[in-house]
C-alpha cells in the first residue's frame, strides 16, 4: 500500500480543490493527442483530429477528457486505496480497450504540465513531487490487472 | 522531427528563458532532485541544500547548453558533440534520466509562461528535448 504523509495529502487535496475537472481534463487529453500523436490510435471514432486547433475544439475530446479526469478524482478521494479503486478500470483498459500502460504515464506527465501552467508558482517543487508520485501510483494501479 | 514551425515556436519561447538561465536551470534541477530523488545519486559531491551555489552554477551550465542547442537546432549532433562525448565516456548518466530532467524543464517553462505554454509550444519543446536527449545518448554504445 502506498504511504502518504499528512503533508502530501494536503498538497494533493488543496490543488485538486481548485481544479476545474472539465477544463483541465479536456486540456490534458487534447495535449496528449497533440504532443504524442500516436495516442490518437485509440480514438479513430472521434472525428477531426487533424490539427491542434481541431483537437482542442473537438467535443468528443472535451467530453472524454472530462470523463478521464473525473475518474482521476476517485484516486484523490481514495488515496489509501488506489489499487482497489482502479481494479475494474484496469481490467477494462487491458481486456476491452487494449491500452499500453505507457500511455497512462504519458498522460500523467501531461497532467502535471497542465497543472504547472495553471497554478504557476503555486505549483512548487514539493507540490510537483507529490503529484508526480500520485500520477505514478495511478498509472501503476491502472496497469496492475493487466495479463 | 522538428518542423520549421516547431523551431520558430522554440526560438520565440526561449527568448523568454534567455535572461533567466541561472534561475530556470536551478529550478529545473531542484524540481528533478525533489520529484526524482534517485537523480541525486549523480551529485554526491554537490551541496544540494536550497539556494546552493553549486545548484545555481550547474543550472546555469545546463540551460546555457540548451541555449546553444536552440541556436543550433538544425545541427544538434555537431553542436553538442563535446557534450555527447562527456556524457558517454565521462558522466555516463543513464539516459532514462534525460526524460526526468526534460519533464522538469518543461514544468519550469509552464510555470513561468502560464497559458503562453500552449499545446503547440509544449509539443515543440517536448520534441526538442527528446532530440537533445537522443544526441546526448548517441555515443553511449
Amino acid at each position: 500500500m502506498v504511504h502518504w504523509s499528512a503533508e502530501e495529502k494536503q498538497l494533493i487535496t488543496s490543488i485538486w480543490g481548485k481544479v476545474n475537472v472539465e477544463e483541465c481534463g479536456a486540456e490534458a487529453l487534447a495535449r496528449l493527442l497533440i504532443v504524442y500523436p500516436w495516442t490518437q490510435r485509440f480514438f479513430d471514432n472521434f472525428g477531426n483530429l487533424s490539427s491542434p486547433t481541431a483537437i482542442i475544439g473537438n467535443p468528443k475530446v472535451r467530453a472524454h477528457g472530462k470523463k478521464v479526469l473525473s475518474s482521476f478524482g476517485e484516486a484523490v478521494k481514495n488515496l489509501d486505496n488506489i489499487k482497489s479503486t482502479y481494479a475494474k478500470l484496469s481490467e477494462l483498459h487491458c481486456e476491452k480497450l487494449h491500452v499500453d500502460p505507457e500511455n497512462f504515464r504519458l498522460l500523467g506527465n501531461i497532467l502535471i504540465i497542465v497543472l504547472a501552467a495553471h497554478f504557476t508558482k503555486d505549483f512548487t517543487p514539493t507540490c510537483q513531487a507529490v503529484w508526480q508520485k500520485l500520477v505514478s501510483v495511478v498509472a501503476h494501479a491502472l496497469a496492475y490487472k493487466y495479463h | 522531427m522538428l518542423t520549421a514551425e516547431d523551431k520558430k515556436l522554440i526560438q520565440q519561447a526561449w527568448e523568454k528563458a534567455a535572461s533567466h538561465q541561472e534561475e530556470f536551470g536551478a529550478e529545473a534541477l531542484v524540481r528533478m532532485f525533489t520529484a526524482y530523488p534517485q537523480t541525486k545519486t549523480y551529485f554526491p559531491h554537490f551541496d544540494l541544500s536550497p539556494g546552493s551555489d553549486q545548484i545555481r552554477g550547474h543550472g546555469k551550465k545546463v540551460l546555457g547548453a540548451l541555449s546553444n542547442a536552440v541556436k543550433n537546432v538544425d545541427n544538434l549532433s555537431q553542436a553538442m558533440s563535446e557534450l555527447s562525448n562527456l556524457h558517454a565516456y565521462n558522466l555516463r548518466v543513464d539516459p532514462v534520466n534525460f526524460k526526468l530532467l526534460s519533464q522538469c524543464i518543461q514544468v519550469v517553462l509552464a510555470v513561468h509562461m502560464g497559458k503562453d505554454y500552449t499545446p503547440e509550444v509544449h509539443a515543440a519543446f517536448d520534441k526538442f528535448l527528446s532530440a537533445v536527449s537522443a544526441v546526448l545518448a548517441e555515443k553511449y554504445r
